[in-house]
């Protein structure tokens, strides 16, 4: 399979946009952690004031309060940890917890100090606020210091991740089905062009549609349908000149088989007779020869007229053929006959192409086999296929040369036989234009001799459709 | 009886016209469509040999021009141009029959012989295959003019082919032809009449050729 354009523009499309998705997945879990941090902070900062707001110097001690809200702000389904303390600006305890750690700047203009901080092995943000108290003798302001574990901070920087990820997921599926319906619409001329060319028939010299080819196709139709027409002119050229040279042998042969027939009559020449049987034969075989030239060059141009036709018909045309060829078969002692099997059908077929094709298969049987053979002629049927089998018990021909046999001028017999060596190429040629098939076999019941069997297909099966296949 | 033949190669026409009067025909040869188109307004014949391919005037048209006159002169068309597609279209342009060329010249003698019974009001009943000859006025067979002698049933069976000469008889279409005759006529009987007729015709170039899965047919000898 040949790369489609469609997936390769797919690819270079939807790369990039999958790309720069991922990049921006990278930001926005950066903005996430940096909004996360900010929400937290601030309750942070808020339950910092609360507390701070809760001291005052009376009585030469600090009065201090922790009021549950402060804490309770940061109430949540998730287990996370609070931790505060107190401590005046000498470094005195007032409350919380020891082992909280300090910020690393004591500087009051730097109030509120937000740092982060490991607390019993656990990662915490702290805030330290200082807070000027009235009254207090000493000049540092009291530090109170507030502290979270990560787990809230964590998801809900998850959380907004999240969301702005599926979001954006969603958009580029969006886009996915936006461009496989854009890239079907833009390509839908160069599908059609591809089904145009599918849709033709094995040797067809139709040209191909022109009329809504994109611009950029154009030129590829052009071109393909200019060697479509130089080449129906060689071969149509090809076709008249044997034509022509046909017809031009054919009154100097009728002349000439005259000439002889009047020599025959006249009287008391006997010993002419010989010579002139055999000049006769001679003419007869050249005459054949010419025949098959024309008939061969006709069937490469001959368009079938397909009609349905009943399996009788088919029949008729059969044996219609065989008598006009019982004699033939006569002067020879060959017993022929016909063979009729199978059910009732309609084949799609072409009733003079058939009837030229059985005329070669059963004069190529005839004059194959030797003296005193065989030569059957079978119709079999069924619901898929009308075939026309010509059976013989000649010498028959070596399994590696059977795919020769429809080759122009091929001889299997070589010596001593009077064939065209066209007649099976000329039913080659006709079984192709009626879309079946032409087979070489080996004889039904065993024996020497040759099988030849023609399928012809109900409408709509076989390989009529086989461009489609 | 007055031929004419219409055909461009003169070599062709003088031939045809010598075999024609070694066989006691009047022969007049043309080599020219306007000419035959003209020979045939003015003269009577009782055949015309028409070539297709003809100089000034085609034969088609001659053949066309004779058929709106309501001229009915048996017309034999010659042509080189045997093609698959082509076959079909003379008969149908009014020609009687029609031979491509080559063509054996006995078939030909056979051909005009058969229009010329034709056209003379079929007055003649006499059926030919080869030099076998039926009379169906008076049922006697002859076979170089001397009578056959059959039985009853031979002959029935012998009429029967010779009617269909060319076409296959099937055993069945024989059987009910002798069924009137004789009750007992079985298909084995058949082969034996055959059998019989086959000697009894052998000198004529009349044949019974069997079509196995078929039935027999009469047919006259080729020269090939």
């Amino acid at each position: 399979m040949h790369s489609s354009l469609q997936r390769q523009l797919l690819a270079w499309v939807l790369l990039p946009v999958a790309a720069a998705v991922a990049v921006d997945a990278r930001l926005t879990y950066e903005s996430s952690v940096e909004t996360a941090s900010i929400v937290q902070d601030r309750l942070l900062l808020g339950s910092a004031r609360m507390i701070a707001q809760q001291i005052s110097f009376e009585d030469g001690t600090f009065q201090h309060q922790i009021p549950p809200a402060a804490l309770e702000l940061f109430q949540s389904e998730l287990p996370d940890r609070i931790f505060y303390r107190v401590t005046t600006g000498t470094g005195q305890l007032l409350s919380g917890y020891t082992d909280l750690p300090l910020p690393a700047r004591q500087s009051p203009s730097a109030s509120p100090h937000f740092f982060g901080a490991t607390m019993r092995g656990e990662p915490v943000r702290v805030v330290a606020f200082f807070q000027s108290v009235v009254g207090n003798p000493s000049a540092l302001p009291v530090v109170v210091e507030i502290a979270q574990t990560a787990l809230a901070h964590d998801q809900l920087s998850k959380k907004l991740w999240l969301s702005a990820v599926a979001q954006q997921l969603l958009i580029l599926a969006l886009t996915t089905i936006f461009i496989l319906f854009g890239l079907h619409q833009g390509l839908r001329p160069l599908i059609r062009l591809r089904d145009d060319v599918r849709a033709r028939k094995e040797g067809s010299l139709q040209p191909l549609q022109t009329d809504r080819i994109p611009a950029e196709l154009t030129p590829l139709v052009d071109s393909f349908n200019d060697y479509i027409q130089r080449l129906e002119n060689h071969t149509n050229l090809r076709s008249s000149f044997i034509q022509n040279a046909a017809h031009q042998l054919r009154t100097p042969l009728a002349v000439l088989n005259t000439q002889i027939s009047d020599a025959m009559r006249a009287p008391g020449k006997a010993e002419a007779e010989v010579p002139l049987l055999a000049a006769r034969r001679t003419l007869q075989q050249t005459t054949r020869l010419v025949n098959q030239f024309l008939t061969l060059s006709a069937a490469e141009a001959y368009v079938a007229v397909m009609m349905p036709t009943t399996t009788q018909s088919c029949c008729d045309v059969v044996q219609k053929v065989l008598e006009d060829m019982a004699f033939q078969a006569h002067q020879k002692q060959i017993d022929l006959g016909f063979e009729r099997t199978g059910v009732d059908t309609l084949v799609s077929i072409d009733p003079a192409a058939l009837r030229e094709i059985t005329v070669n298969l059963i004069d190529n049987a005839v004059r194959y086999t030797q003296v005193g053979g065989v030569v059957t002629v079978r119709v079999e049927s069924s619901a898929e296929k009308v075939s026309l089998a010509v059976e013989d018990n000649g010498p028959g021909v070596a399994e590696h040369n059977r795919s020769r046999l429809f080759e122009r001028f091929y001889r299997a017999g070589e010596t001593g036989t009077s064939g065209s060596g066209l007649g099976l190429a000329i039913v080659k040629e006709l079984v192709f234009q009626c879309a079946g098939t032409v087979k070489v076999l080996a004889p039904q019941h065993g024996g020497t001799g040759l099988l030849l069997r023609v399928d012809f297909f109900t409408t709509g099966r076989g390989p009529a459709n086989r461009a489609v296949a | 009886m007055r031929i004419l033949v219409v055909e461009d190669n003169a070599e062709l026409a003088q031939w045809l016209g010598r075999t024609l009067r070694a066989e006691k025909y009047t022969v007049d040869c043309i080599a020219d469509g306007m000419d035959a188109d003209f020979a045939l307004r003015s003269e009577k014949y009782n055949l015309v040999i028409l070539d297709l391919a003809l100089p000034r005037m085609d034969g088609r048209e001659i053949l066309r021009r004779m058929r709106t006159r309501q001229d009915a002169t048996p017309v034999l068309v010659l042509t080189a141009n045997n093609t698959i597609q082509s076959r079909v279209s003379e008969l149908d342009e009014g020609a009687d029959d029609y031979m491509a060329k080559p063509f054996e010249i006995e078939e030909l003698e056979a051909r005009i012989r058969m229009l010329l019974r034709r056209s003379s009001g079929q007055a003649n009943p006499q059926l030919a295959c080869g030099d076998l000859t039926y009379n169906t006025n008076t049922r006697e067979f002859q076979v170089a003019r001397q009578v056959l002698a059959l039985t009853p049933r031979e002959r029935a069976v012998l009429e029967l082919l010779m009617r269909k000469t060319g076409t296959t008889v099937t055993k069945p279409a024989i059987a009910q032809s002798l069924f009137s005759m004789d009750e007992d006529s079985s298909i084995d009987a058949i082969e034996i009449y055959v059998h019989r007729l086959r000697k009894k015709i052998e000198s004529s170039s009349a044949r019974i050729i069997t079509l196995r899965g078929l039935g027999y047919l009469l047919r006259q000898e080729d020269h090939a």
